[in-house]
């Protein structure tokens, strides 16, 4: 109890009010994460992009722009181009079909609001490697779609389902959905519930409020999500390397390999540190849209 | 179908397993040594053995691939004293220094070893190195799908069988092959010969389904693949789960790969580590591990202590005539090795 007293002050002085001293102390332990491990990482990698690769991937310290002219080498465009078609896909079809998905939510259901989001991040949960394996049962020559198909007489041959940018697409959208409704869901929350029925009292259908009122102003949400959605789909490389096929490889793979099997890291890193860039630019964009659209 | 070792090969994470027989055993435990393994590479009693004989406890890690092997060691993981290296690793391993020279004065058991594996071209001497099993790349098929025995590499570039091959992911055994078949010298580091070669791996890839890191034993047990390039211990021990699978050779050649033993640098527990490769070494325990996972063992006193049906099976001890169309993978300059990347790399983008 004692000791309880003793700390109260101590808390209610670092939050209770605009100290700057008691902000800074707030912030440090996630700065200091963010240094530890995002930034110094980042830099490390940023470094490392201007070194060689020696014999057998050894790293050797001189510098060099080797690794940045062979990263844009027409060869390797392809292989972003297709990276880029995927992530935007999997963005398109995730909010195509998050954003009802949200809306029923956030319109539609009273009760059972907390479960259906639970159920929502409920893969979330689950270890990456199973999901994986999961489709690659479900989507499989003898697998469920394959046997289900064949019992009740649709196809004589199984279906090849598997190890096809079909799969590719499942899969990412499968992992990434979750990252499109949750600032959706929370942006129709957030919008006053007033404004709808003010542009009914004046004479609004449901598709002119919809498409006039409700989703420009949930266009923040709808950023958010494309972003948290594209941005981890350009690096995605698990899904590539095992629902995918030949003809699947990605920017991802790309890097990966780099660090693992040609034991370049020099080319992986500046493949990193250019991929980093694009996506910081994107971001910057998506910032400078919003606030365009804020002050409209 | 979906069985551990489709966990563990997944190639996403080392698993470390602690070894829960040895640590359920009774004997009083006197050290611990860190043992970093392929997944389903030791036999089912191996480790207990060795506790039981000599009270060291063995801390055993797995890997799927062998390129997140080395990517741990040189990232400077510490802890591992002794781990498995397939040949073609090992110049690297030397090269960044991640593994030390082998005592083989504190192995009692080295003559054991069958003398055709004494002095691998990767490491003369076998100064850093013990042999520990070997097998050979070959094709493995379903006989059910596949009626013709496939007997040449050309086989796995069938496009009536568009879908249904897949293909080792790793520079080593896809570039050889295509030299191979393409009569150009395996250990080339001539441009224009691995340009030939990757443009006859490029013809293949329409009708692959996919590359994998290790035998595609799932697909072909789930007959998803009916045709794949393949580790021959592998594809036998998946005939378990499906009868149609069988391995055969091609008549162009193949080769042998050779995994070693090898003490990691900077171990502390190096007396442990040498005992646990002198326990391996020991014909009785080479015998239990062959019998476990179907490879072959360098281990010639190990020989007579065999499975008759694993001792007479010749797509794991090849009789003679094949191993005419065998040999050991060859030996890659730093210079050449940087290339084979780079002309792998271009197949798997292309």
């Amino acid at each position: 109890m004692s000791m309880l007293k003793k700390i109260d002050p101590a808390l209610s002085w670092l939050i209770g009010g605009r100290r700057q001293t008691a902000s800074q102390l707030l912030l440090l332990p996630a700065s200091a994460w963010l240094a530890c491990f995002m930034l110094a990482p980042i830099a490390l990698l940023f470094v490392v992009s201007f070194a060689q690769r020696g014999d057998y991937g050894a790293i050797s310290w001189t510098f060099t722009l080797k690794n940045y002219a062979r990263s844009i080498d027409p060869r390797y465009f392809p292989v972003l181009m297709r990276s880029a078609l995927y992530a935007s896909t999997t963005t398109a079809v995730c909010l195509a079909l998050g954003y009802p998905l949200a809306y029923f939510i956030s319109f539609y259901v009273d009760k059972h609001k907390n479960l259906l989001l639970l159920l929502l991040m409920l893969p979330l949960w689950t270890s990456c490697t199973v999901e994986i394996y999961a489709w690659i049962i479900i989507l499989g020559r003898e697998g469920l779609i394959n046997s289900l198909l064949t019992q009740i007489g649709l196809i004589d041959e199984p279906l090849r389902l598997l190890n096809r940018p079909f799969a590719v697409l499942i899969g990412l959208i499968h992992t990434y959905f979750p990252f499109m409704v949750l600032p959706l869901y929370s942006s129709l929350e957030k919008l006053p519930k007033a404004y709808i029925e003010a542009s009914k009292d004046l004479g609004g259908g449901p598709w002119a409020t919809l498409w006039r009122v409700t989703f420009p102003l949930t266009l923040p949400g709808v950023f958010a999500g494309c972003m948290l959605t594209f941005i981890p789909c350009m690096g995605d490389f698990l899904m590539a390397e095992f629902l995918g096929g030949p003809s699947t490889y990605l920017v991802g793979n790309l890097i990966q390999n780099q660090f693992l099997t040609a034991q370049d890291w020099p080319f992986g890193s500046s493949l990193s540190v250019l991929l980093i860039a694009v996506m910081m630019a994107g971001l910057y964009l998506q910032q400078t849209l919003e606030k365009k659209h804020a002050s409209w | 179908m979906l069985t551990r070792r489709a966990f563990v090969k997944s190639g996403l994470s080392v698993l470390v397993l602690p070894n829960l027989l040895a640590a359920c055993s009774k004997k009083e435990e006197t050290g611990v040594v860190n043992f970093f393994n392929w997944s389903q590479y030791i036999g089912k009693r191996t480790l207990e053995t060795f506790k039981q004989s000599s009270g060291i406890r063995v801390q055993y890690s797995l890997y799927g691939d062998e390129d997140e092997m080395f990517s741990k060691l040189r990232t400077g993981i510490q802890g591992y004293d002794l781990i498995v290296a397939t040949d073609y690793m090992l110049p690297k391993l030397k090269a960044l220094n991640l593994i030390d020279p082998m005592p083989h004065d504190r192995l009692q058991n080295m003559g054991n070893l069958d003398p055709t594996f004494q002095s691998p071209d990767f490491d003369p001497n076998l100064d850093h190195t013990v042999p520990y099993l070997w097998g050979t790349t070959g094709i493995a098929y379903n006989r059910r799908y596949i009626k013709k025995t496939p007997d040449s590499w050309w086989n796995l570039w069938d496009k009536s069988l568009s879908g249904k091959i897949s293909m080792l992911d790793n520079r080593r055994d896809g570039l050889s092959c295509a030299l191979l078949m393409l009569n150009l010298p395996i250990d080339s580091s001539d441009p224009r010969h691995l340009n030939r070669a990757k443009e006859l791996l490029l013809e293949q890839k329409p009708v692959l389904k996919h590359y994998t890191s290790t035998t595609d034993e799932n697909a072909l047990v789930s007959q998803d693949v009916w045709l794949a390039m393949g580790w021959n211990g592998d594809v036998v021990r998946a005939a378990a789960d499906n009868a149609n699978l069988d391995f055969t050779v091609p008549k162009e050649g193949s080769f042998i790969w050779t995994d070693f033993l090898c003490l990691v640098h900077g171990s502390k527990r190096r007396t442990e580590a040498l005992l646990l490769i002198d326990h391996i070494l020991k014909a009785d325990v080479a015998a239990e591990i062959v019998n476990s996972i179907i490879f072959a063992t360098p281990n010639l006193k190990a020989r007579p202590l065999i499975a008759p049906s694993i001792a007479g099976d010749d797509r794991i001890f090849p009789d003679a005539l094949t191993m005419k169309r065998l040999r050991f993978y060859a030996l890659l300059s730093g210079e050449a090795e940087a290339l084979w990347n780079r002309v792998w790399q271009e197949v798997k983008i292309g």
